[in-house]
């Protein structure tokens, strides 16, 4: 080999040896660093027995979850070595800090309750529901009335001094006799009405009564002579699961031996019948919704076009808000960059076909109101093709709606993605989203709140929540505050 | 060229080359920076809370650095924190999960699990706060300079909620050993509200 080629030889092989030198410094570096982090807690996403871990960890979480709240064999196995006496105390001690009790000692509690419970039903359970409401003590009590029959239940809901405590109680049975045959219900709900506390039991078991089983309630009140009437009404008018309600109108559609009372309180009570198909469940045929939602007034002499309009426009609010809550947790997903805003919007039509056919827009922009106060930017994907000005409606529409209590940042972060010019429909709904607002936000977030408004960037949003904000300070008296956001800005920040 | 001259010479380009070597081939800063921003832990946290897009980020990149610079030990957390949107919970089952996921998170890093529920939306993290009563109560004097620093944008009036209405169950005798941990403003509501007090 010539001399040069062995210097060049020699200069690659040194830049080598540098290359490799530093390269396996940085590899123990990593390593050797991996491990300093590990022993500090450092984890580095990615890395395979970091993401296990999580795994691990969120495994354990949702084992949590589905976990029942009460381990029957562990606290039945207990019970037996408790004397009532000792169960009576043991209660009294526990009951005091129930919500930072621990497994163990949620079942102890458990145990002692019901070795008291078997001695002294009415004692033991007038402690429990009147001391504070406690999902576990839901939980306990579920367990201890299951102990009893159906009608001892009733008798012993029937016993309490308390009215909310007797329909509390029957509100559990009712969700046993709701899953029964009908016809051994009826004795049983024909007894409990006798007596002078009947209808507070009434109501408990129609509460209480099953999503689901409306044919059910509907043969056993019809079955009960002169209490149908009663039993059918307390039904239809629990405004607390107007879905279930609604169930029970879908099943006496067209029946015609409905008591005669019953059927001019229907007819009496049209507002009502609007309100619980608005919210009825998704399973019944969305024309029969849209069509008995003319019993609101504001429909009622609708077009058969401004009807189906304003309908719909409801009907995809509730269900798919309903959905939101109760369904899987797409906001969180969405939050968390699992799911995009399309995904999420895809999700929701396959769960409401009916309704994605009947309006895809709506459906649309009902999942952009869900998402827009996780992310305001990329819940917009969803309507940026949407024309100019039927956009900005929709933006400022949703800030006005809001389910949600938003902070000011997010607030302003949704209806910012209208920023005008507006329109005279725009303009007013855009003054009464910042007016309503302005309101909550002052009572929640005080001085902070108004220190934020100073600082809103200039446009037609700092305009409009100056102003409206001014209005807001004048209706509460704070002439200080109503001046200062009044008077225009001197100059634009 | 001498010898002696010519040896000096060859040894020096060779060291040249060799440091070249280096240079070329050093992991980049950019690369490393990358896997830090990836871990959302200690300079993550802060990375976590100003996290874009969020619907309060803007408040978040406005607050300051975050008040705990030990150490972060929470990443086997946030990655279990996130990976709950993967599972199909709906939301009340969710809302359990994060909080079996938050009490062992607290036990480790509860400045990093604080940081994880305020970036979350309000109906969220009113509802998980209540997993820091003992935080709240045990170290009221650490948790006042995260509220004072407004960490946590307007929210952080929401935050100074939570703590006071922990504290404000502490009996009599506990609440004053706390406030004498606590300086002048802190104390502010941590007694019966005076009439007309908000202005």
């Amino acid at each position: 080999m010539s001399k040069p080629l062995i210097l060049v030889a020699s200069h690659l092989l040194c830049l080598g040896a540098g290359a490799l030198g530093i390269r396996v410094a940085a590899e123990k570096d990593a390593q050797g660093g991996g491990m300093a982090s590990a022993k500090a807690g450092e984890r580095v996403e990615g890395r395979p027995s970091n993401s296990a871990a999580a795994r691990r960890l969120a495994d354990e979480a949702l084992a949590a979850v589905k976990k029942a709240p009460l381990d029957s064999d562990a606290v039945n196995a207990r019970v037996k070595a408790i004397t009532a006496e000792q169960g009576e105390q043991r209660v009294r001690e526990l009951a005091v800090a129930l919500s930072s009790l621990g497994q163990a000692e949620i079942d102890e509690y458990a145990a002692a309750f019901l070795a008291w419970f078997r001695e002294d039903r009415l004692s033991a359970i007038t402690f429990l529901l009147n001391g504070g409401k406690d999902p576990i003590k839901q939980e306990v009590l579920k367990m201890a009335l299951a102990e009893l029959s159906p009608e001892e239940g009733l008798r012993l809901a029937a016993s309490l001094a308390i009215p909310g405590n007797r329909v509390q109680v029957a509100r559990m049975l009712g969700e046993r006799l709701g899953e029964m045959d009908p016809a051994a219900v009826v004795a049983l709900v024909k007894q409990a009405r006798s007596g002078e506390r009947g209808a507070d039991l009434l109501r408990g078991i129609a509460q209480g009564w099953p999503t689901g089983r409306a044919q059910r309630y509907l043969d056993m009140a019809l079955a009960l002579g002169d209490g149908s009437s009663e039993a059918l009404k307390v039904f239809v008018a629990d405004y607390t699961n107007p879905r279930r309600a609604s169930e029970l109108l879908v099943v006496m559609k067209g029946r015609e031996d409905l008591p005669p009372d019953f059927v001019t309180f229907l007819d009496e009570q049209r507002e009502l019948i609007g309100h619980l198909y608005r919210y009825a469940n998704p399973s019944v045929p969305l024309d029969l919704r849209i069509e008995e939602m003319r019993n609101l007034e504001w429909l009622h002499d609708a077009t058969p076009e401004k009807l189906r309009e304003g309908a719909l426009k409801q009907i995809s609010t509730v269900d798919i808000n309903e959905l939101m809550k109760s369904g899987p947790d797409y906001r969180y997903a969405f939050r968390h960059g699992a799911m995009s805003a399309e995904e999420v919007l895809d999700a929701v039509r396959k769960t409401f076909p009916e309704l994605a056919a009947a309006s895809d827009y709506e459906t649309r922009v009902r999942v952009y109101n869900e998402l827009a106060s996780e992310d305001a930017l990329a819940a917009f994907a969803l309507i940026s093709d949407l024309p100019d000005e039927q956009r900005n409606l929709a933006v400022i529409h949703q800030a006005r709606w809001s389910f949600r209590d938003n902070s000011p940042e997010t607030f302003y972060s949704m209806i910012n993605l209208a920023p005008g010019p507006d329109t005279a429909d725009a303009k007013s709904q855009r003054e009464d989203a910042w007016t309503n607002y302005s309101e909550s936000a002052y009572r929640e977030y005080g001085g902070e709140y108004v220190e934020w408004l100073r600082a809103l960037p200039a446009g037609v949003n700092r305009e409009v929540a100056r102003s409206s904000f001014a209005a807001v300070m004048r209706e509460m008296n704070q002439k200080e505050l109503a001046e200062e956001f009044a008077s225009p800005l001197k100059s634009s920040k | 060229m001498s010898n002696p001259r010519k040896g000096l010479l060859l040894f020096g380009t060779h060291v040249v080359a060799l440091a070249v070597g280096v240079l070329l081939f050093r992991p980049t800063g950019s690369s490393r920076n990358t896997d830090r921003e990836g871990q959302g832990t200690g300079g993550g946290s802060t990375a976590l809370v100003a996290e874009p897009g969020l619907g309060h980020g803007d408040a978040a990149t406005k607050a300051p650095a975050r008040a705990h610079d030990g150490p972060a030990s929470s990443s086997v957390h946030v990655l279990a924190w996130k990976a709950l949107a993967d599972d199909g919970l709906n939301r009340p089952e969710r809302l359990k999960a994060s909080a079996v996921i938050l009490r062992q998170w607290i036990k480790e890093d509860w400045h990093a699990a604080l940081d994880a529920v305020m970036n979350e939306t309000p109906d969220d993290f009113s509802l998980l706060l209540g997993e820091f009563d003992t935080v709240f109560a045990d170290k009221a004097a650490e948790v006042w300079p995260i509220i004072e620093s407004k960490r946590y944008g307007v929210m952080s009036v929401n935050l100074r909620h939570a703590w006071q209405k922990r504290l404000l169950r502490l009996d009599a005798a506990e609440l004053d050993c706390v406030e004498k941990q606590l300086p002048e403003k802190a104390r502010e509501g941590l007694r019966p509200p005076k009439p007309n007090a908000m202005k």
